[in-house]
């Protein structure tokens, strides 16, 4: 299912599913000129779908983000703690030692919780043991825009599954992302087009 | 303890075993399969339900050569229970017993104990006792009649309809040792090896030739859910089998599709909020809550309070739309209101109140724990009165023109029939609790009017002759009333329905149901006047009438067991009960068990001597993971008779209000934020 949405009367491709659409093929820098708002573009690689996402509300320190056709991905300083739509959502998530660590935080092994809802819809809870492996200056190029960015790479341990983060910010925006969902939406992962 | 590599799997008979023979160990809690076997003249398809992790209960359905008329199929339907006794150890095996078509009229009637081990992850060993069908190799005296002489021998099966308990006929007569040898080779590939005790007697010979007890079997897992088999059996013939299984707790889109919920909009941000009382605020609050398919009833804001009444027309738990209610309502409500009181209304009347605390749901939108924590702040009443409704929703009309599908299952002639149709349905609401429904619906295909089968019944038919309805009444009229619903009392609820009732009976129908809010306890009594419709289901009466009705208890027994029992007078005049057992998910999907017990005596009951049957439910959403408050629900009976046979009424109250209730509001408090 292919559908088309208006963003400040520009065409941009929103939301797809299951069909890997070449979402960013259909993307050009002149219309990214013309648009306001802010913008990212989330992929899915696993369930093989892409979206432009614009924010739709905030409440606190977490901004919630939407694509056309309602799907939303909540972000606490550019760090995903929900989602809402792709079928085995993040319920909620207590990202705060990662969002310390992100900002040069003091080292070693921390802590992240995911939460899912079982079959039954009763809350299950994933406890992370987490550390940053990796902080790095990196220079990225965001449809022919260059960021000058702080690559940092988290790895993340729970029985059974390890999960590798990674996290380009730069001037206190997250560019670029790529963070574990759940065991069945995979990775997430985030560019931003608009500031 | 030791946790087998190898995989247990269903034999053709549809239970946990090797190739025909038993195993011990039992499938997953909740498992769902079936199962279709094939050999030589003899076709097994099996529905079997892990209905607790130690109990799993099969109906079977096989059509046999019949051996007394030498020339046509024979349908044989028959259950089966397997109980583990006790899970394999390190040094123990696995205990279970069984039975087999203890209810029928007898092909299949065995009984077994069976021990299963395993030796190394890929092997595992099983040994066995069978009793009856299951003694026809190598059958020695009965060890039990060490304990009682009465064990000895077994009797040929009482002349009768099926349906009865033998109980005097279990575990008696000769018994006989089986076997057998799994062999897990790869994770997908299982060999199988078994010494069958079942000699065949009554096939063999005509349905295929019995040459020797050993059986060589193998399985191939070709998806998660799908497993083939292929075995030589007997040593002469071929058979092959199909399993798929699925179980109600793996929702194949996990927590949904349904689209983002609403927002918490916080109050200090909340500015331009643009509430002005009673005359645009309603309009602006059934606003924000069309998009998410929630009708508002009605919204009344005194002091800081707002307490809103609403229609939820979409998602399958109510706590999912009072969730995204509340979150709307945080958008459009002035920040002076800090306790928002939603309230559930069904048919007019409300449910449960569940008051939320505004500062609560800012604080916990994205709380690792605000499911509980939410959870353990709301609090959730019983409503003492009710708003009056908004403008402009009342009246209210809405039709629909969607296709249906109709099934009959595993009927004594045929395992499936169904239909295709149109179904045009509409609903008027002149004011609240009042309800006018009908709904007409003509076939395109089907074969559900091709049962021929003469009623042979010696009650008033009220049942039996359902295929006269089906041949003459297309299009037909499936039900045609109006109604009212009230609340007498803050516990009790009531119902008049009139009209054309159901397919076969139109009338009048009452209903009072005691249920409080927080109470896993509900009782209820009915009472109907009711006339048989034409078999041409339009708005003609033929002559019987009668006077039906029943006292019902529910009880929810937690853990997901929901039990009920009606005792009353039954279509035919008949008097008894029905004692009813349903497995509930909280996702919706339930599959139970039901018996009735009339004053019919079982030889004039008919064939099974009794009414009863399976019933399951399967919310569409849970299939589609899109938000819709549609479930298919069948009923499987084994022999549709006369004898308790009890008036179908839409919208019955205690299906009403359950879900506006406690402990349904507790169980899927998990969907508040999603």
């Amino acid at each position: 299912m292919m559908r088309l949405v208006l963003i400040l009367g520009l065409v941009l491709l929103a939301a797809c599913n299951r069909a890997a659409p070449d979402l960013r093929s259909q993307i050009t820098r002149a219309q990214l000129d013309q648009i306001s708002q802010p913008l990212l573009l989330a992929e899915l690689p696993q369930l093989g779908t892409a979206a432009g996402v614009s924010p739709a509300g905030s409440n606190g320190e977490v901004v919630t983000w939407q694509t056309g056709d309602r799907v939303s991905l909540s972000f606490h300083d550019g760090v995903v703690v929900a989602s809402r739509g792709l079928g085995q959502d993040l319920i909620s998530a207590d990202v705060s030692n990662t969002v310390a660590a992100l900002r040069g935080g003091a080292g070693g092994f921390y802590e992240k919780f995911h939460s899912t809802l079982d079959g039954e819809h009763q809350t299950e809870f994933r406890a992370f043991q987490c550390e940053i492996t990796g902080r790095a200056a990196e220079s990225i190029v965001i449809f022919q825009h260059r960021h000058a960015t702080t690559r940092i790479e988290e790895t993340c341990h729970t029985p059974g599954l390890r999960v590798v983060n990674r996290y380009w910010l730069g001037g206190g925006i997250m560019w670029k992302s790529k963070q574990w969902v759940s065991p069945a939406v995979g990775y997430l992962l985030t560019e931003r087009l608009v500031r | 303890m030791a946790e087998p590599a190898i995989q247990t799997g269903y034999n053709t008979y549809g239970y946990s075993g090797l190739i025909e023979m038993p195993t011990a160990h039992a499938m997953p809690d909740g498992e769902l399969a079936a199962t279709s076997s094939y050999s030589k003249n003899t076709l097994r398809n099996t529905l079997t339900f892990q209905i607790a992790p130690r109990l799993s209960g099969s109906f079977r359905y096989a059509m046999l050569y019949d051996q007394d008329t030498g020339d046509r199929l024979r349908f044989d339907r028959s259950f089966s229970l397997h109980y583990l006794i006790s899970e394999e150890t390190e040094k123990w095996p696995a205990f279970a017993v069984g039975l087999n078509d203890f209810l029928g009229t007898g092909i299949y009637r065995s009984e077994y104990v069976v021990a299963s081990k395993t030796i190394t992850p890929q092997l595992r060993v099983t040994g066995g006792l069978g009793w009856g069908r299951l003694a026809g190799v190598g059958g020695f005296d009965n060890p039990l009649g060490y304990l009682s002489d009465s064990f000895k021998t077994r009797d040929e099966r009482v002349a009768n309809q099926g349906g009865e308990v033998e109980a005097s006929q279990l575990f008696r007569g000769d018994a006989a040792f089986f076997g057998g040898v799994e062999f897990q080779a790869s994770e997908k590939l299982k060999l199988t090896a078994e010494y069958s005790s079942d000699r065949y007697d009554y096939e063999d010979g005509q349905t295929f030739d019995y040459v020797s007890p050993f059986n060589f079997g193998i399985s191939y897992q070709a998806r998660k859910n799908l497993n083939l088999k292929a075995h030589y059996i007997y040593g002469s013939e071929v058979g092959v089998q199909l399993t798929y299984t699925l179980n109600p707790k793996n929702p194949p889109n996990y927590s949904g599709l349904e689209k983002a919920p609403p927002s918490v909009v916080p109050r200090q941000s909340a500015s331009a909020l643009g509430w002005d009382g009673a005359t645009t605020g309603p309009t602006r609050a059934s606003q924000v809550l069309e998009p998410y398919g929630i009708g508002l009833h009605g919204i009344e804001v005194t002091g800081t309070t707002a307490r809103i009444e609403i229609d939820n027309r979409s998602y399958l738990t109510q706590v999912q739309a009072i969730g995204r209610t509340a979150r709307a309502m945080t958008g459009v409500l002035p920040p002076q209101v800090d306790t928002f009181v939603i309230v559930p209304v069904k048919n007019g009347i409300a449910g449960a109140q569940v008051t939320l605390r505004r500062g609560d749901l800012e604080k916990l939108e994205f709380e690792l724990d605000g499911a509980w924590d939410s959870y353990a702040r709301a609090g959730i009443d019983s409503a003492p009165g009710q708003v009056t409704p908004i403008a402009g929703r009342y009246p209210f009309f809405d039709y629909k023109i969607a296709p249906y599908f109709a099934t009959s299952l595993f009927d004594p002639d045929n395992p499936l029939r169904a239909d295709l149709g149109v179904e045009a349905s509409a609903r008027f609401e002149p004011a609240a609790g009042v309800v006018f429904q009908g709904a007409v619906r003509k076939k395109l295909v089907g074969n559900l009017n091709e049962s021929n089968r003469p009623s042979t019944s010696v009650l008033p038919r009220v049942r039996s002759e359902s295929n006269i309805y089906e041949k003459e009444g297309d299009p037909a009229l499936t039900h045609l009333t109006g109604a009212y619903y009230f609340k007498p009392a803050p516990e009790l609820y009531g119902r008049v329905t009139a009209g054309y009732l159901e397919r076969h009976f139109g009338g009048v129908s009452a209903e009072v149901l005691w249920k409080p809010v927080d109470s896993r306890l509900a009782a209820g009594i009915e009472v109907n006047y009711v006339k048989q419709r034409d078999f041409d289901m339009a708005f003609g009466f033929r002559d019987y009438e009668v006077a039906t009705g029943h006292a019902s208890v529910y009880y929810d027994f937690g853990n997901g067991y929901q039990g009920q029992i009606d005792a009353g007078r039954y279509l035919a005049g008949d008097w008894g009960a029905t004692v009813a057992l349903d497995r509930t998910f909280k996702n919706g999907w339930s599959i139970g068990a039901f018996a009735t017990l009339t004053d019919v005596p079982f030889d004039e009951f008919g064939e099974g001597s009794f009414d009863k049957g399976i019933r399951i439910q399967i919310p569409i959403n849970w299939v589609t993971g899109q938000r819709t408050r549609d479930t298919y629900a069948t009923v499987i009976r084994p022999v549709t008779r006369d004898g308790g046979a009890r008036l179908n009424v839409n919208d019955r109250l205690y299906e009403t209000v359950r879900d506006t209730h406690q402990p349904a509001l507790a169980d899927t408090w998990g969907r508040f934020w999603r």
